[in-house]
């Protein structure tokens, strides 16, 4: 199968806050050289605990952190020009699904504001393919004019999926799409991405720190620490015969 | 021997109003933690665990829009429903601390970590700063903290999550509590910082004898700290037992689905078994089994609410399930 994303080389940095008057300003690596490469319809599962830098991966990849280095996506280098030009086709969900959505706006503007770039303006046509996308993640068609606090968390997160499919991207990058859900909600959620992918071929970057939830997700595992991948592989490669003595602690917890 | 009770709870009910009626959060609760005690208090969101827990240290809006009713309602031997505002000031945070599950919410955004700890200190026991400073390093590096003076000069929005539920942890103990209600105190926690935690708190528990109610939708972590759980759903206890046997060979249908949905069970990249569709909004109280729309085992007879009946075989396990021992 062919390469849909490579990235070399990614390097995100912050300035430190300032410990005192006259010290020169510190930084913090939230990313450092850190390369990925993803083939279409395959799922990279990316693990690692709270400042790992995972978040911040998934961020730069999507253009949305100032990052270093160099992704190509398609075989085309990824310049700000380059991702206007996309179309969607790459999208991200995010971990919380009360932050990232829109409180002042239906569901239907909310799952269809993206199909506003790409010329589809009428809110007829809109509505009509929201409904379309709400039946696709199995929110109930009725939702389409209602606003997403009335929808629970498990919903919500629907919602988010739903938005991030609307342009039919190539790939999802999953932001702990399950961390804020309850056990049997997170089930359900893992079972939809799971339907989703085997009928439309998307691939995912699959980013959690729960350990058996990565592992059921992906075909390949990177695992995050410091802001670098510490070891990466084929899946059953990673939980047969972790190299890393981290990965090895991280992998303890599940038996 | 029979240890003295932290928390008695008999029959407690709370419910909310909004503009389409009551809502009810809590029906008919029953739980006890005795002293030196870990109990688990499991459920998902909207089951009443939080408000369960809150309703212990009048941490609840009571009033026109919510009302509360209990047979007892005690917390370390004081009855919280006829207390008087001096005696639950006593009770708080001395006695009966609470943890949190929103760190950013619990801390206040204008003060250091340092104040937020000298608050509670000095608060609970007059002591020099420098004594107060001294201390709460200690309880920070227990914490797991490695650097105690950086983070005692940070602002809550300096550090990470992690850390900021840690030192909520931390002030949870600074009194010597002989009770903590810890409502998902560890959710914002990365795995191995949570199996620190689980391990340190298991260690203070032996220690200090103190009790801990622990709030959590997280089955494994419950398991390992916790000696006795209760499985609430929607708003009502359907499974109590000691934590390992319930957590392992569970009674009830709900417990069951719970278990059988973890992603571990299952080959990678296949589908996991759900229980299907979602939990009541506790708006409407419908009679009977309120777990009777998504249970594989629903029949006739659950349209009458089951009572939390003892098990035949066990009589330190209970079930609200017409087919108890059955299934």
């Amino acid at each position: 199968m062919s390469i849909l994303l490579e990235a070399r080389n990614l390097t995100v940095r912050y300035d430190a806050p300032a410990q005192g008057l006259g010290v020169t300003k510190k930084h913090v690596h939230a990313l450092n050289g850190v390369s990925v490469s993803l083939r279409e319809g395959a799922t990279l599962g990316v693990l690692g605990e709270s400042g790992s830098g995972k978040s911040t991966l998934a961020f730069a990849l999507a253009g949305l952190a100032p990052v270093a280095g160099e992704i190509l996506f398609q075989g085309k280098r990824l310049t700000p020009a380059v991702r206007r030009h996309m179309r969607g086709a790459m999208q991200i969900v995010f971990q919380d699904p009360r932050s990232s959505l829109n409180p002042r706006m239906r569901i239907w503007e909310i799952c269809t504001e993206a199909l506003l770039l790409s010329g589809i303006r009428s809110d007829k046509k809109r509505i009509g393919r929201a409904e379309a996308l709400l039946a696709e993640v199995g929110l109930p068609v009725e939702c389409v004019n209602r606003y997403p606090h009335e929808l629970s968390g498990g919903q919500r997160q629907r919602l988010a999926i739903a938005r991030a499919i609307a342009s039919q991207p190539k790939l999802l990058i999953l932001d702990e799409p399950t961390s804020a859900l309850d056990v049997s909600i997170q089930a359900q959620v893992i079972n939809l991405l799971l339907d989703l992918q085997q009928r439309t071929g998307m691939a995912y970057i699959f980013i959690s720190h729960d350990v058996g939830v990565v592992r059921h997700m992906s075909d390949d595992i990177a695992v995050m620490r410091y802001g670098e991948i510490i070891e990466t592989g084929a899946r059953d490669k990673i939980f047969d015969a972790p190299q890393h003595p981290y990965t090895r602690e991280l992998l303890s917890v599940l038996s | 021997m029979t240890r003295a009770s932290a928390i008695d709870i008999q029959d407690l009910t709370v419910r909310f109003a909004d503009d389409s009626g009551w809502r009810t959060a809590v029906r008919s609760l029953s739980l006890q933690v005795r002293e030196g005690e870990v109990v688990g208090l499991i459920g998902e969101s909207g089951s009443g665990k939080s408000v369960t827990s809150s309703s212990l240290l009048w941490l609840l809006p009571l009033g026109d829009r919510c009302r509360l009713t209990a047979e007892r309602l005690d917390v370390l031997g004081l009855n919280v429903l006829d207390a008087t505002e001096r005696e639950m000031r006593n009770l708080r945070g001395a006695q009966a601390a609470m943890v949190f599950q929103e760190p950013m919410t619990a801390l206040d955004p204008l003060r250091s970590i340092r104040r937020h700890m000298h608050d509670v200190l000095l608060a609970h026991k007059p002591q020099s700063s420098r004594d107060a400073y001294a201390l709460s390093k200690q309880l920070l590096s227990e914490m797991g903290i490695e650097d105690p003076d950086r983070v005692l000069h940070c602002y809550p929005h300096q550090l990470s999550g992690g850390m900021r539920q840690r030192v909520l942890l931390a002030m949870a103990f600074s009194c010597n509590p002989r009770l903590i209600i810890a409502d998902e105190p560890l959710t914002a926690l990365d795995v191995t910082t949570q199996h620190q935690i689980v391990k340190l708190v298991r260690r203070k528990t032996q220690e200090s004898g103190v009790a801990i109610l622990f709030v959590s939708h997280d089955l494994s972590v419950v398991r390992s700290l916790c000696e006795r759980v209760y499985v609430m759903y929607a708003g009502e206890v359907v499974e109590t037992g000691p934590a390992h046997h319930v957590l392992t060979r569970p009674h009830h249908p709900y417990t069951q689905g719970l278990l059988a949905s973890r992603p571990e069970l299952f080959a990678p990249r296949t589908r996991l078994d759900t229980i299907a569709g979602q939990a009541p909004s506790g708006a409407d109280a419908a009679e009977g089994c309120q777990f009777r729309d998504r249970c594989p085992h629903a029949f006739e007879k659950c349209s009458v609410r089951p009572p939390l009946q003892a098990s035949a075989g066990d009589p330190e396990r209970a079930s609200a399930c017409w087919l108890e021992g059955a299934i």
